[in-house]
């Protein structure tokens, strides 16, 4: 997604108050600030940060939603990147 | 993304958990299938995006997958179905968890969790899937116009035959939960299971407890970005 993607017919998120301005501006420049934060200090993406943080509240399971496959392929970094996002979030807490 | 997945492979070792109650110990990140049979949450589905063709590579890291009948009424669990059904050994350990009865078509989705709904649209479901069992098995909401004894009934029976392997609950408060009949022995444990939606959370939600400080340094930074988008850039650069 990008600031100037459209959602047209009966895209949701063409409703939805977070795609709409100017929250969904603000969620993506939060967005590219934590990619960027992950891509410095931990070496993986936003999605590996924002799958880790989830599990590391304590829920059982989270759900990696997608609609084309190659948007799975991000999960095998999840789990090939977990000791590299542990270690490295340790290091931008201290 | 793609050489990350060639190079670490076989490093990847990923994280499970076991379901209370139940033999099942399932990847911690699992696969939901909701936009995969949708229509209207994004671009238009065509042959090459309705088939999980990355099969073989998600299933090394997730042997959890999350569907529904309501999700696109029936074509998610088609396309999960055509993936996994017939070739569910193969892929090792891989465990269904349908988010079931209790919803139907008719053009809108409505709330329907009465033992003949239940036991027509079990049989629906695993001939979509194309397997002959589904490991858990949850209402998928509560039903405020059907005695949940109705309900919890129905899929006892479905757990006596075997169709079912676990049973749980979705969308239910902890309370109602607690008021399924003691029948239903798994119905908790299933329950532990529940999808997370971050965005609709807030800061001082229980979900960041005060003590996990060094999440919430993240965290305060994300909201900051999002209530003002410079003083995002600041903390997280400082």
């Amino acid at each position: 997604m990008r600031a100037d993607t459209t959602f047209e017919g009966d895209d949701l998120r063409g409703s939805n108050p977070k795609f709409q301005p100017p929250r969904y501006g603000q969620y993506l420049t939060a967005v590219g600030q934590l990619d960027q934060l992950a891509q410095d200090f931990l070496h993986r993406r936003v999605i590996h940060l924002a799958v880790r943080w989830m599990l590391d509240q304590g829920i059982s399971v989270a759900l990696w939603g997608g609609r084309h496959p190659d948007q799975l392929e991000a999960v095998l970094g999840v789990a090939a990147g977990r000791s590299a996002l542990h270690s490295g979030r340790e290091s931008i807490a201290s | 993304m793609q050489q990350l997945a060639e190079t670490q492979m076989h490093e990847v070792e990923p994280e499970s958990v076991d379901i209370p109650g139940t033999q099942l110990r399932v990847s911690r990140v699992a696969l939901g299938t909701w936009a995969m049979g949708r229509l209207d949450v994004g671009a238009e589905p065509t042959s090459a995006n309705r088939s999980p063709q990355s099969g073989p590579l998600w299933s090394r890291v997730i042997n959890l997958i999350d569907t529904a009948p309501v999700y696109g009424f029936g074509v998610s669990e088609e396309i999960v179905g055509q993936a996994v059904g017939a070739g569910r050994s193969a892929l090792t350990g891989s465990h269904c968890h349908q988010s079931g009865p209790g919803m139907a078509r008719d053009g809108k989705v409505y709330r329907n969790a009465t033992r003949d709904r239940i036991m027509r649209e079990i049989d629906d479901s695993l001939r979509r899937l194309r397997t002959d069992h589904i490991d858990i098995y949850q209402v998928h909401w509560p039903d405020p116009l059907v005695p949940i004894e109705e309900t919890a009934e129905a899929m006892r029976t479905l757990y006596d035959q075997g169709k079912i392997r676990a049973i749980g609950v979705s969308n239910f408060s902890v309370r109602t939960d607690g008021a399924l009949p003691p029948g239903c022995a798994s119905a908790r444990a299933a329950a532990t299971l529940q999808s997370l939606r971050a965005s609709h959370r807030s800061a001082d939600s229980p979900l960041l407890p005060r003590e996990q400080h060094r999440d919430a340094r993240v965290w305060r930074a994300l909201s900051r970005a999002v209530e003002r988008p410079d003083a995002g850039r600041h903390h997280l650069r400082r």
